[in-house]
């Protein structure tokens, strides 16, 4: 459990996927805003501040990697964290080459993050 | 000539190969999703004391998963059986109807916030396969909930003419361009990029109705629905 409320950028366009991970994260104690796709997620992340973005590669209109890229060419630092089930070398140094932080399948990843 | 044949044999190489590695991409997540949402939600019951109304709601989100796996599963078996001809087309007497009435029963209770309606004649007979049947009705209705918002209805009909039995499953998604209308039908083709398209799938529905509908003696072609979105029509010819 955090020390404080800290807030969460979700990503996710699958519907049953963004409610599991929603409540899961709120479980953990962390404040979760959603964004179903690309643009909206750049625009989230224009008008609010994050501790942290947490976004599929796969999505509607922009993808996760030119998302990331947008916000990076904003001069935003916020940690991005991508998770997806595209996770070979290959989209990985793509990945970090873009602006990510991480790549993972597995949420609990955040533990040793936060 | 010589030349020309050689970039067409090329072109028409990379295509599929492009087409492939496409559906492999699309296939990894249209696996990985529902297994990844099943097995969060099992471990979320699993961990946390939940009150009731969210250990329904993560129950019922586990089996819609779990049924999208299985129509995946059964597309790419039954595709793959077809082409290789060790699956055995049952020709039984079957009632239409029914199969369409229990289906669309089947798509309201796992999909309850959809608008379903469904307009169909009693005691329509067939001679057909149940089993192929249903996959087909099943991919024609799955494409029309991810091609429509979710406030617009999804009608499926059943009626009989002199000629045919026509089957019809009608959205009012943003519909189909023209040039897209035939193209739909071949094996992994699908309309966009693939990593950044709105609807999920693998580009095999459409090319399994398509099969199904022909070794059943049917045609299946896409017209557009009035206002907006599309009507899929598969015409059973009647001997």
């Amino acid at each position: 459990m955090p020390p404080n409320k800290l807030s969460i950028l979700l990503v996710e366009d699958e519907e049953n996927l963004h409610e599991a991970l929603k409540l899961n994260l709120e479980l953990e104690g962390y404040e979760v805003t959603s964004a179903f796709d690309g643009n909206m997620a750049l625009q989230k992340v224009q008008n609010e501040y994050f501790d942290l973005v947490i976004m599929d590669i796969m999505l509607p209109e922009v993808d996760g990697i030119h998302v990331t890229e947008t916000i990076r060419v904003r001069n935003n630092e916020v940690p991005i964290l991508i998770l997806s089930a595209k996770n070979t070398s290959a989209d990985r140094v793509l990945g970090l080459k873009k602006g990510l932080m991480i790549i993972s399948q597995n949420l609990s990843i955040l533990k040793n993050c936060y | 000539m010589g030349a020309g044949f050689v970039y067409r044999a090329v072109r028409r190489q990379l295509k599929t190969q492009q087409q492939q590695q496409n559906f492999m991409m699309a296939v990894t997540h249209e696996l990985k999703t529902p297994i990844a949402v099943a097995k969060l939600n099992l471990e979320t019951l699993q961990k946390h004391q939940l009150d009731e109304t969210k250990r329904q709601k993560l129950i019922l989100m586990t089996i819609q998963e779990t049924n999208r796996l299985n129509s995946l599963t059964n597309n790419i078996l039954v595709s793959s059986q077809l082409e290789g001809s060790s699956y055995s087309l049952s020709k039984e007497e079957l009632n239409m109807s029914d199969l369409v009435k229990g289906t669309i029963t089947d798509f309201k209770s796992r999909f309850p916030l959809r608008e379903w309606e469904l307009e169909k004649e009693d005691d329509i007979e067939l001679t057909g396969d149940t089993l192929l049947l249903t996959i087909l009705l099943n991919n024609l209705l799955e494409n029309a909930m991810k091609y429509s918002p979710a406030g617009k209805p999804i009608t499926c009909s059943l009626h009989k003419s002199n000629q045919a039995i026509e089957l019809k499953v009608s959205d009012e998604g943003s519909g189909i361009p023209d040039i897209e209308k035939k193209r739909i039908f071949d094996k992994f083709y699908r309309i966009g990029n693939e990593a950044t398209r709105t609807a999920k799938g693998t580009g095999l529905g459409l090319y399994l109705c398509k099969k199904i509908a022909s070794d059943h003696n049917a045609d299946i072609f896409v017209t557009d629905n009035t206002p907006s979105g599309s009507n899929f029509i598969v015409s059973f010819k009647i001997r």
